[in-house]
């Protein structure tokens, strides 16, 4: 590795050379000839543009390939990935790959000298909330997750129709039960509620409808899922290219400017960011959900539609269209850099230990590792509406709904990305194949459903030279109501009085939702789904002493 | 605040007192590019340290009208001079004031640009840009005629 950081970075299987004094020949104490491996010399340039210079020759012949530092960048980011491809288990790659460095311990910060090299601040993750403390972030999100958003997921469930007869009954019975016995008057009443309620709604939903892929998926409650990764893109943020004046050093007493917070020591305008969720359930599969749109560099050509058997040709044009017309929108809109500091945009440093859980931890052996529904609590947002003092005009007609939808990309990003590091990928190994995972989020009356496709991983380097075309994607819908009001003999109304019970769409894209089987692309059938690791460690993952405790073998 | 003390209000006493605040604000320039550039609609105030998040988001609505979404306050600490460099044995001669500033951030669409306060500034600036610029010449003209001190006045298109 090119720049040590204080966690296990190095390990013995990833060392290659020996140090620079040893010779490639050299005899041992017998006399015989000994061969050593090659000496690979230390990477020595800079990973950011090089100084004015000293002096009148360095300025008249700069070294062209210290201009940008872009090249030193690219070679560290490609043997990253060589290295992050080395390591043989989930855990050991996660360790590797993550920003983390734990703060300094009392014993070196009390016996640190002028003469010891400097104690640098450990690196801290930007807290990604769900629920966004800034106010009209919906694009700080989607340019940290990399993501573009669409209206509409009808695309998804087209060819199920499930009744919901049985469902509304369920539902019903759950409801009148809940709200009679559970108070909302505090939030985190409310937020009790809402998040045993989507627990009961969801065993209400898998009662109602039969199918072979529900019986074999898992259920999880209450998970653990959280996510780290890293963004680049913010280096005029970071404010790095303003040069110094002399006024400025006397100012703050250096030459350059300070390493903003959540960047690499090396000032790449790189930051981290950690997303720490919780979902009321889970279910997870052991087979990923087919993808809409296909992985494909070319972003025209990428534009595939998911049963493109079944569909007519008139159909399918329309989509591409559609599709143009979105991402010449999201084009316009945003570009590869940040404008903002992440602070400017209602967040917070972490300084908590990161790792990765989609729900499950990484060693302990799961097979059920792709998401199928996600059902999480959203009534912190009319709270926080409330707080800003949301109003119903022109201005902010638009706030609650980008609300939710920035909720949706945060919250499927970094489930995805924790389900992306379970099979083996890193941001130095991108994914081979789309993963996908349906969300849903309620505060017991507001459905909000949402499909993210995670098409890419690697965001976290912004150098010249990097392409990556790739986009995640999120199409969302609603929120609707799923009643207006109760009456006292328990009766629901919809919002016109007169309808009675409960909305059918939301029931019914709930069932679907539940119905849409994971089964593999055509493309996946035979190939492997986790190709960066290796077979026969995987098959010792499973007979590790943890997994055999779990199982009750040990 | 009133700087006189007045007796502690008990429960049923009548409401013989106005309450009259000294609170103030000041808005700031705030910068629009690097770690600290903020979106076109939040604006950046020092305000009095005693005003809450409330306090600021009353003072705008009630009497600027202004429509305020949210408000994040920052106390900035004021600069100590110490008696000495070493950290474990110095004291304090002299700590300035804290100071308070607020980000308000206003209703989606909210534009308000920092207005130009001292507007003959600029002339004054390019005034002394001229001047610069033609001390500037003198002393390339001063270097050049150094630097053909022997040549005798011969003319510069034979040599550079």
């Amino acid at each position: 590795m090119l720049i040590a950081t204080r966690h296990s970075l190095l390990s013995a299987r990833v060392r290659t050379a020996p140090c620079c004094s040893c010779s490639s020949k050299a005899g041992d104490k017998k006399g015989r000839e000994v061969k050593y491996p090659p000496i690979t010399p230390p990477y020595y340039r800079k990973a950011r543009p090089a100084s004015q210079g000293f002096n009148i020759l360095q300025k008249e012949f700069p070294n062209v390939g210290d201009r940008t530092g872009d090249g030193p960048r690219l070679h560290d980011y490609k043997v990253m990935g060589e290295m992050a491809a080395a390591l043989p288990t989930v855990t050991e790659k996660v360790d590797f790959v993550s920003p983390y460095e734990r703060p300094w311990k009392k014993f070196e910060r009390t016996w640190h000298r002028t003469f010891h090299p400097s104690l640098v601040v450990p690196r801290k993750a930007w807290a990604v909330e769900p629920v966004t403390r800034g106010y009209d972030t919906l694009h700080f999100y989607e340019f940290i997750t990399k993501t573009k958003t669409q209206k509409g997921v009808d695309a998804w469930h087209k060819d199920l129709h499930p009744p919901t007869t049985l469902f509304e009954k369920k539902l019903k019975e759950t409801l009148l039960c809940k709200l009679r016995s559970q108070s909302t008057a505090t939030s985190a009443d409310r937020v009790a509620f809402s998040n045993v309620f989507l627990q009961h709604l969801l065993e209400d939903a898998l009662h109602s409808v039969t199918s072979d892929h529900l019986q074999k998926a898992r259920v999880s409650y209450a998970p653990r899922c959280e996510s780290f990764w890293v963004r680049g893109g913010f280096k005029d943020v970071c404010g790095y290219d303003s040069r110094f004046t002399d006024e400025d050093r006397e100012k703050y007493g250096r030459s350059r400017p300070r390493r903003f917070t959540g960047d690499d020591r090396r000032r790449l305008g790189e930051l981290a960011f950690v997303c720490r969720d919780s979902f009321a359930a889970q279910i997870r599969s052991t087979n990923p959900l087919r993808p809409l749109i296909k992985i494909n560099d070319e972003p025209d050509s990428s534009l595939t539609r998911r049963n493109a058997a079944l569909t007519t040709k008139e159909s399918a044009e329309e989509n591409d269209a559609t599709e143009d017309k979105l991402s010449d929108e999201v084009d316009e809109k945003r570009s590869d850099l940040a404008t903002y500091s992440p602070k400017a945009m209602g967040m917070w440093p972490d300084e908590e230990p990161l790792w990765m859980a989609p729900g499950y931890e990484m060693d302990s052996g799961e097979q059920h590792r792709f998401g199928l529904v996600g059902l999480r609590d959203a009534s912190a947002i009319e709270e926080r509406c409330s707080y800003w003092g949301v109003a119903d005009d022109e201005a902010d007609a638009d706030v609650k709904n980008e609300m939710y939808i920035a909720m949706a990309v945060s919250s499927l990003f970094s489930w995805l990305n924790g389900q992306a590091h379970a099979l083996g990928f890193t941001q130095y190994n991108d994914l081979t194949y789309p993963l996908v995972s349906q969300l849903i989020l309620s505060d017991g009356k507001k459905f909000f459903f949402a499909v993210g496709q995670l098409n890419t991983l690697a965001i976290n380097i912004n150098a010249g030279g990097f392409v990556n075309n790739r986009w995640n994607r999120c199409w969302f819908d609603g929120p609707y109501d799923l009643y207006d009001s109760m009456d006292e003999e328990g009766r629901f109304w919809q919002k016109d009085g007169e309808t009675e019970g409960l909305n059918q769409e939301v029931l019914s894209r709930i069932l679907k939702m539940l119905l849409l089987v994971p089964t593999p692309d055509r493309e996946l059938v035979d190939r492997d789904l986790t190709p960066f690791i290796p077979k026969r460690v995987e098959q010792d993952d499973r007979d590790s002493d943890v997994f055999n405790v779990f199982k009750g073998k040990a | 605040m009133t700087t006189r003390l007045y007796r502690a209000w008990q429960p049923g006493n009548p409401q013989n007192r106005v309450f009259l605040p000294n609170f103030w604000i000041k808005l700031l320039n705030r910068a629009s590019k690097g770690p600290k550039a903020l979106p076109e609609n939040v604006l950046y105030f020092e305000v009095h340290p005693q005003m809450t998040r409330h306090d600021v988001r009353e003072y705008l609505t009630k009497i600027y009208e202004l429509p305020v979404r949210d408000v994040n306050t920052r106390v900035k600490m004021g600069k100590i001079e110490w008696d000495s460099v070493d950290t474990k044995t110095r004291r304090a001669l002299w700590k300035e004031d804290d100071k308070k500033f607020a980000y308000v951030t206003m209703c989606r669409g909210f534009k308000h640009d920092f207005p130009n306060l001292f507007p003959d500034d600029e002339i004054e600036k390019e005034t002394s840009q001229v001047e610069r610029h033609k001390e500037l010449m003198r002393n390339l003209e001063r270097n050049a005629k150094a630097a053909s001190r022997d040549r005798n006045d011969v003319g510069t298109w034979f040599g550079l």
